[in-house]
C-alpha cells in the first residue's frame, strides 16, 4: 500500500526552481532515500512533505488523506532535523515524552511508550540527563526516539548521519537500517551521501536542480543510470569527455561509438577497472572497453592506489584505484568491463 | 625578568585604574553620607556625624520616595516586559516590512535630549490628567524604556533557532502551545536581563518623574536631587546610598535564577 505519496510537486524561490514537478511514493515499511548534490531540492521536498514550506503547486497525500494544506502539527509525520534540536530545558524523558503529552495521553500511558522508545534506541539510562551532557551519537538517539515515539504515518530523516564521525557513521548505518525494518515506518531520508543511501534504502530517488532524474533500487539506478548526471553522481567515477567534429563516428579506446550530438561521455566506475601493465596479453570480450595511457600521478589509500592517468588519443586523464603498483611516467593498458562503463551523448 | 615586571606593573596600574573609576565615586558618596566637615585638601573629612543618616530615617520620606520608586519601576518592567514580547517575536520570526525603521522608532525617546521629550510628555499627559499621579510616570517609563526590553528580547528570540520551534510543531503542537513550551522558556534568560535593565534604568529616571511627577510625586531620584539643590550634599549622598539597595537585591535574586537557566541553556 502506498503510504506517502507526492502529485507534481512545485516550488520556486524566485527564479530558481527548488521542486520541479516531483513525483515520489514510499510503500508500507519501505525506507526511500533522496540523494542529489546541495541545493537539488531534496530537503525543500521532506520540508514540503512535514508542511514547513508553502507549495507553488502540487498534492501531497498521507494514506490517501490530502495533507497540502494542513500545517505542520496536524500531519502526524515525524521529522528527524540534521541538527537534532532537542531542548536544552528538558531533559532526555521530557524530549521524548512531549509529542505524547500534545496528543493528551494519560501519564502512564505516556510513561509506557517514552519508556519503549527509551529502550528500543538503548538510553534508558540517560532519561534524567539534559541535552547538554550528552554526546553527540546519543543527542542522535534522542532525536530519534522523540520521532518514533509518537508513531508517525511516516518518518522523515534529514541528513541523520552527517553530524557523527565518520566511524561511527558506518556503524550507526547498519544500526538505523535495522531499526527501520523493525518499526517498519514508511521512512523519507535525505542525504548528500551515495554510499549512504546505496547501502540503507530500499529505494533511491536522484534529485538534481528540482527535478526528479531517476527513482529505482540501489542495484537499478547503480548497473543502469538513466543519463550522465547520475552515473557520474553514483560510485566513485571518471569521465572520459571526447568531442567530435561532426564526425559519425567516434573513437574511445578500442570502441567505435555512432555519434549524433556534440560530446560523448564515457563514465567509468574507477573501483571496477582493471590497471595492467601495457604489453600483457588480456582477452577483452565484446562491448568491453580498453584504453591506453601513461600514468602521471598517483596516491597511497592504505590497500590501494589512486592513479592518475592521461589517456592517449583523447585529451583527457583519468583517475582510477588499483592495488598494483605502477610508476609514474609508465605505460599502461585500461580494462573495463561491459557494464561497468557507460556511455551518454550530449 | 624585566619584562614580566612590567607586565605586572602595567597590570596593576590597569586594575587600579579601573577600580577607581568604577568605585570611586561610590566611595566618595559614601565618605559623604558621614561628613559633618570636609574641605579641600583633605583626604578625609575633618568630622564625622551620623546625623544625616538619622535624619533621614527619622523623617521618613526618604523611605517612601523609595517605595514609590520602587512601585513604579516593578510596575514599569510588567509594563514593559509584556508589550515587549509579543513585538520582540513578532520582529524576531516574521519578516515585517520596514523591520529596521520600526525598531529605531522604538529608540527615538532615547535619541533625543531628555528634557524637551519629558517636557513635552508632561504637558500632554496634563491635559490627561495624568500629571502628578504616579501611572503619569508609569506610563511614561514604559514607552521609553520599551527600546530595551524590545531589543535585548528580540536578540534573545534571534538567538533561539527556529528548529527547536519546527521540531514541537512537527510532533503535534500549535503556534500558541509552541511558543509557551518552548520559546519562551527558552527567552525567559533574555527577558530576566531585560527585565533588570528596565528596574535598573526606570529606578534611577529623573526627567521624567519630576516633570511628570511634580508637585505631589517624588521618587528618590528626584528627592535625592532636590536635596543636592538645597546644598544638603549629606542628605543626597544618603539617598543615593540607599537607592542603590534595592537594585542591588533585585540584582542579586534575579542573578540567581539566571545561572540556573543558561546552564540549561548552553547545550544546544
Amino acid at each position: 500500500m502506498v503510504v506517502l505519496q507526492t502529485q507534481n510537486l512545485c516550488k520556486s524561490y524566485g527564479q530558481v526552481k527548488a521542486l520541479d514537478d516531483v513525483n515520489v511514493y514510499i510503500e508500507d515499511a519501505q525506507l526511500l532515500a533522496v540523494i542529489g548534490p546541495s541545493g537539488s531540492g531534496k530537503t525543500t521536498l521532506l520540508r514540503s512533505i512535514a508542511g514547513f514550506v508553502e507549495l507553488d503547486s502540487g498534492k501531497i497525500l498521507i494514506k490517501s488523506k490530502d495533507v497540502t494544506n494542513l500545517p505542520p502539527e496536524k500531519r502526524n509525520v515525524a521529522m528527524f532535523f540534521q541538527n537534532y534540536a532537542l531542548w536544552p530545558h528538558m531533559t532526555v524523558f521530557e524530549n521524548v515524552a512531549y509529542g505524547l503529552k500534545i496528543r493528551k495521553y494519560d501519564k502512564n500511558t505516556i510513561r509506557e511508550r517514552v519508556e519503549w522508545a527509551l529502550d528500543f534506541l538503548d538510553i534508558r539510562s540517560l532519561a534524567e540527563r539534559k541535552p547538554s551532557q550528552l554526546s553527540g551519537g546519543q543527542q542522535q538517539r534522542v532525536a530519534l526516539a522523540r520521532a518514533i515515539v509518537i508513531q508517525p504515518d511516516v518518518l522523515l530523516l534529514d541528513e541523520p548521519l552527517s553530524n557523527l564521525d565518520a566511524k561511527i557513521r558506518m556503524r550507526i548505518r547498519f544500526e538505523l537500517k535495522a531499526l527501520q525494518k523493525r518499526l517498519k515506518i514508511p521512512t523519507l531520508y535525505v542525504t548528500h551521501d551515495q554510499e549512504e543511501a546505496l547501502s540503507i534504502a530500499d529505494k533511491i530517488a536522484i534529485m538534481h536542480n528540482g527535478k526528479v532524474l531517476q527513482v529505482g533500487t540501489p542495484e537499478e539506478v547503480y548497473k543502469n543510470p538513466v543519463d550522465l548526471f547520475i552515473a557520474d553522481f553514483i560510485g566513485v567515477n571518471s569521465v572520459v569527455k571526447v568531442k567530435c567534429a561532426g564526425e559519425k563516428l567516434v573513437e574511445v579506446g578500442n570502441l567505435k561509438l555512432p555519434v549524433q550530438k556534440e560530446t560523448v561521455y564515457v563514465v567509468i566506475r574507477a573501483e571496477e577497472t582493471k590497471v595492467l601493465p601495457i604489453q600483457q596479453r588480456f582477452d577483452i570480450a565484446e562491448g568491453d572497453l580498453r584504453l591506453e595511457g601513461t600514468i602521471i600521478g598517483k596516491l597511497y589509500l592504505g590497500s590501494k592506489y589512486r592513479y592518475e592517468i592521461k589517456i592517449e588519443g583523447v585529451d583527457e586523464v583519468l583517475f582510477i584505484n588499483s592495488e598494483e603498483v605502477y610508476n609514474v611516467n609508465e605505460q599502461v593498458q585500461i580494462i573495463s568491463r561491459k557494464g561497468n562503463f557507460f556511455i551518454y551523448e550530449q | 625578568m624585566r619584562f614580566s615586571i612590567w607586565r605586572i606593573t602595567l597590570k596593576v596600574i590597569f586594575v587600579v585604574f579601573m577600580l577607581l573609576i568604577m568605585i570611586g565615586p561610590l566611595v566618595g558618596i559614601v565618605i559623604w553620607s558621614f561628613a559633618r566637615v570636609w574641605y579641600w585638601p583633605s583626604p578625609i573629612p575633618q568630622e564625622f556625624t551620623l546625623r544625616y543618616w538619622l535624619e533621614v530615617f527619622r523623617q521618613g520620606r526618604v523611605l517612601n520616595s523609595l517605595m514609590l520608586s520602587v512601585t513604579i519601576a516593578l510596575l514599569t518592567v510588567v509594563f514593559s516586559i509584556t508589550l515587549a514580547i509579543p513585538a520582540a517575536y513578532g520582529f524576531a520570526r516574521y519578516k515585517l516590512p520596514f523591520e529596521r525603521v520600526l525598531l529605531l522608532l522604538f529608540l527615538m525617546p532615547q535619541t533625543f535630549p531628555q528634557l524637551p521629550v519629558f517636557i513635552n510628555l508632561a504637558s500632554i499627559f496634563g491635559r490627561m490628567g495624568l500629571r502628578g499621579n504616579i501611572w503619569g510616570i508609569i506610563l511614561a517609563h514604559t514607552m521609553a524604556s520599551l527600546v530595551f526590553s524590545l531589543w535585548i528580547i528580540t536578540a534573545t528570540f534571534k538567538s533561539i533557532p527556529v528548529e527547536l520551534e519546527h521540531v514541537a510543531q512537527n510532533l503535534g503542537a500549535s503556534r500558541f502551545k509552541t511558543f509557551w513550551t518552548v520559546t519562551f522558556p527558552l527567552a525567559i534568560p533574555g527577558i530576566i536581563a531585560g527585565a533588570i535593565y528596565v528596574f535598573l534604568w526606570s529606578m534611577g529616571e529623573f526627567t521624567a518623574a519630576f516633570f511628570i511627577g511634580a508637585p505631589f510625586i517624588q521618587t528618590a531620584p528626584v528627592l535625592m536631587y532636590t536635596s543636592s539643590m538645597g546644598y544638603n550634599l549629606q542628605i543626597a549622598s544618603v539617598i543615593a546610598i540607599i537607592l542603590v539597595i534595592p537594585s542591588l537585591i533585585f540584582m542579586v535574586l534575579i542573578e540567581r535564577f539566571l545561572k540556573a537557566e543558561y546552564i540549561a541553556g548552553l547545550g544546544g
